[in-house]
């Protein structure tokens, strides 16, 4: 019973904090509403600059690895080949990177910057529609991808190529020797499981308040409470079973055909709608995008526009820094038998250009009907963010078909999230076991799932959403630790002659 | 160690100069330069540096004196170079505020010279012993400096009771490749060590993983009670050790002992 306990005592101590954080959550919301909000506040204010300095360190860090001689090695043996074809790994990496936030913001974003852009723009001017579209490009770019691949790459050298756990305590061997099968990180790891558990939950509360929203609109089904529960209820049960067919089969199968279910919706809307005012976006932003990228990267704005910087762009990096351990341990595991520079660039800016179009065509579309057909599209997703995209489709052909298809897609994204999730969950509580035990994945998936249904009825989601944000904070920290940490492993290698074994 | 260069000023300790004479006597030198850097129709201190040239010629030493102008540390080590000179300092302490803002010679000569350059810290020479010294210390890389620094060390002048070998390391990326590594170490210590027998009673060896690597010898140098710590200079490219110096420059300043530094060049 003590050796179970010590084998999985990431696992018991993660379980224990989790559900106490949420039976805080639940029992006292006020409180959680209140500690939750007094630490986002005071996170924001005191380190927002932190968040843009560490994010663009992120990018030209990962740009240089992919340029320097370091991109040459590969994230496995140097034998090995990729384990999933370009197709299927783009599909996982933005089912799992993006998924459903994309579903969603796609169309609130820019319209809720144009309406609301920082006080040195006029709210609804053409200056803010252009900002509106290249900050959500700026959100939604390189940066999060970046974020994500210093985690990803991390854990993927260490255990593929070094031979390593695939954990993120893993990483800090070079730094920390033998103390990482200690308290310390085991405190890294229990971190990763925490700010994991508290995404996703947001993450599939936030999707499911979405899909009730799609559902009242193409449904009888009334958009209430107990709708959500069924929603909820249905997907766990289907991501349960995804989850417990094993990584290869469910993720992947289920992320290949959302991405085509994406890709369909996304060539219908570039046609039916207002293609040319769309691609006319698309380059207008592309260009301003990279002309301004060092500028928006470091526009902390401490003299005008300071609170929508913190409530927008250093909110966005703290949330995906919060996504990294998940995000990163998951595209870790489908990436094995690449080369550094190839993961990089792909894993960069494939997932980059799919966002920027959607964004382009979504939010573009958006932007027409609010701009030059007079629509006031911007004042009903001011009211619901998550009726953006529905009340989008409204005004296009077979918007019932359009809708049924997002609700579909978000479904899938729901359940390619939560089975990447679970997981990642249970490898990160197995001490890094690639197939972890089906019990393990059923108690987080049930635990993600509950939670999010609880949270939901009590309105603690987004003091949840706090606290992952909360957590962005240490794993800042961690992910600069393991910048150096990569570097010290890489320049090790690189510096040894090429022994009689080239596989180490 | 051929020749020794002692850079001079009226305001030098004549007691610690003569240790220094005395230590650098024992390895027979060729000459002893005694070099002074001071401006032009300086006669107090051109008469100063005649005396102690005659004092120390009286006492059997092969002293020469040499009068430059200019820029100190440039004329130290050129004066080093054209007389292939081991420069030797002696380290006082100096107010950090005031290291910082006007500098220090021996550093710049530390990171300009390309001669072994002597940092006297406390007496390495004992009457009452026959010993040269007690304790010493090799800091190792096992870089192509070890060859130079070894030749001093084999030196058959050069004696001492403990010869201490260390190597501070950087630890592998896994476990797997980090036992290979130390296997490695431990063979470049025990082959380093039979390079360097020179009569010492004991010979150890020691391996430190970790980052700090100037605070690392430091330390074990304060732990070991080491009396002259011998460390290579490596000249690096990188541009970021060209804005933080080498190890060498790091640990002269800091240590509790004696310190030569053995430039490896490039």
């Amino acid at each position: 019973m003590v050796e179970w306990g010590q084998k999985n005592i990431v696992f018991l101590a993660s379980l224990v904090v989790s559900l106490a954080v949420i039976i805080l959550g639940i029992g006292r919301p006020d409180l959680f509403e209140a500690i939750s909000g007094w630490l986002h506040t005071r996170i924001l204010d005191n380190f927002g600059w932190g968040y843009l300095l560490s994010s663009l360190f992120f990018l030209v860090f990962s740009i240089g690895l992919a340029v320097s001689r370091f991109g040459e090695l590969k994230l496995g043996q140097d034998h090995e080949k990729p384990q999933y074809g370009y197709f299927g790994w783009f599909a996982m990496l933005f089912a799992a990177g993006m998924g459903i936030g994309l579903i969603f913001w796609g169309v609130a974003e820019p319209l809720s910057h144009y309406t609301a852009p920082p006080g040195n723009l006029d709210p609804r001017s053409g200056a803010a529609a252009a900002f509106a579209m290249r900050q959500s490009f700026f959100h939604w770019g390189l940066h999060p991808w970046a974020i994500y691949i210093v985690m990803s790459l991390a854990v993927a050298y260490f255990s593929f190529r070094r031979g390593m756990p695939p954990l993120i305590s893993s990483c800090f061997y070079p730094l920390l020797g033998e103390r990482i099968n200690g308290p310390l990180g085991y405190l890294i790891d229990i971190l990763s499981v925490l700010a994991t558990i508290f995404g996703i939950v947001t993450s599939l509360g936030l999707g499911a308040i979405q899909i009730t929203s799609g559902l009242a609109a193409i449904s009888p089904l009334p958009d209430v409470f107990a709708t959500t529960l069924g929603v909820i209820a249905i997907v766990t049960v289907l991501f349960m079973i995804s989850s417990l067919t094993g990584l290869d089969k469910g993720i992947q199968m289920l992320s290949k055909a959302n991405i085509i279910l994406a890709l369909l919706l996304l060539a219908f809307m570039l046609i039916v709608g207002p293609t040319v005012y769309i691609l006319s976006i698309f380059t207008t932003t592309l260009g301003q995008y990279f002309s301004n990228l060092l500028e928006m990267s470091l526009a902390s704005n401490p003299f005008e526009g300071y609170d929508w910087t913190k409530s927008w762009t250093m909110f966005y990096w703290a949330w995906w820094i919060s996504w990294a351990p998940f995000v990163g341990l998951f595209v870790a595991s489908i990436s094995r038998g690449r080369t550094i520079r190839e993961f990089i660039l792909g894993a960069m800016l494939v997932p980059t250009l799919l966002t920027f179009v959607w964004f382009s065509v979504f939010g573009g579309a958006g932007l027409h009907l609010q701009i030059v057909s007079e629509v006031d599209i911007s004042g009903q997703v001011a009211e619901n963010v998550s009726v953006a995209l529905f009340q989008l489709f409204e005004h296009y052909p077979l918007s019932n078909l359009l809708t049924l298809i997002t609700v579909l897609l978000l479904m899938v994204f729901f359940i390619t999230s939560a089975d990447s999730a679970t997981y990642v969950l249970a490898m990160m509580t197995s001490n890094g076991e690639l197939r972890p035990a089906n019990w393990k994945k059923i108690v987080w998936g049930i635990t993600v799932s509950t939670t999010a249904c609880i949270l939901l009825f009590t309105g603690g989601l987004e003091a949840l959403q706090r606290m992952a944000i909360t957590a962005a904070l240490p794993f800042a920290i961690i992910m600069l630790l393991l910048c150096y940490c990569l570097w010290l492993g890489m320049s090790y290698e690189l510096s040894q002659p090429p022994g009689p074994n080239p596989d180490k | 160690m051929q020749n020794f260069i002692f850079p001079v000023h009226p305001g030098i300790s004549t007691q610690k100069l003569w240790n220094l004479a005395h230590f650098a006597g024992i390895f027979q030198p060729e000459k002893i330069y005694l070099l002074l850097v001071a401006p032009p129709q300086h006669s107090r201190q051109l008469a100063w540096l005649k005396e102690l040239e005659q004092e120390m010629a009286d006492q059997g030493l092969p002293v020469e004196r040499l009068l430059r102008q200019g820029h100190i540390p440039s004329q130290i080590t050129a004066a080093a170079r054209t007389t292939r000179s081991t420069i030797c300092f002696i380290k006082k302490w100096k107010n950090p505020l005031k290291m910082a803002l006007a500098g220090s010679v021996v550093s710049d000569v530390v990171r300009m010279s390309d001669e072994p350059v002597l940092i006297h810290k406390k007496s390495l020479t004992s009457a009452a012993s026959e010993q040269l010294l007690t304790n010493v210390m090799y800091a190792t890389s096992f870089k192509h400096t070890d060859e130079v620094c070894v030749r001093y060390i084999q030196h058959p002048a050069f004696k001492a009771k403990r010869l201490v070998l260390l190597h501070v390391g950087r630890r592998a990326p896994d476990p797997e490749a980090e036992g290979k590594r130390r296997e490695q170490v431990n063979a470049n210590l025990e082959d380093l060590a039979r390079q360097c027998h020179n009569g010492f009673e004991t010979i150890e060896k020691k391996e430190v993983v970790g980052l700090g690597v100037a605070r690392k010898i430091l330390r074990h140098a304060r732990l070991s009670n080491i009396d002259l710590l011998i460390i290579g200079k490596i000249d690096s490219n990188g541009l970021f050790s060209s804005f933080t110096g080498s190890t060498a420059e790091a640990v002269y300043n800091s240590a509790p002992c004696s310190v030569l530094v053995i430039p490896g060049g490039r």
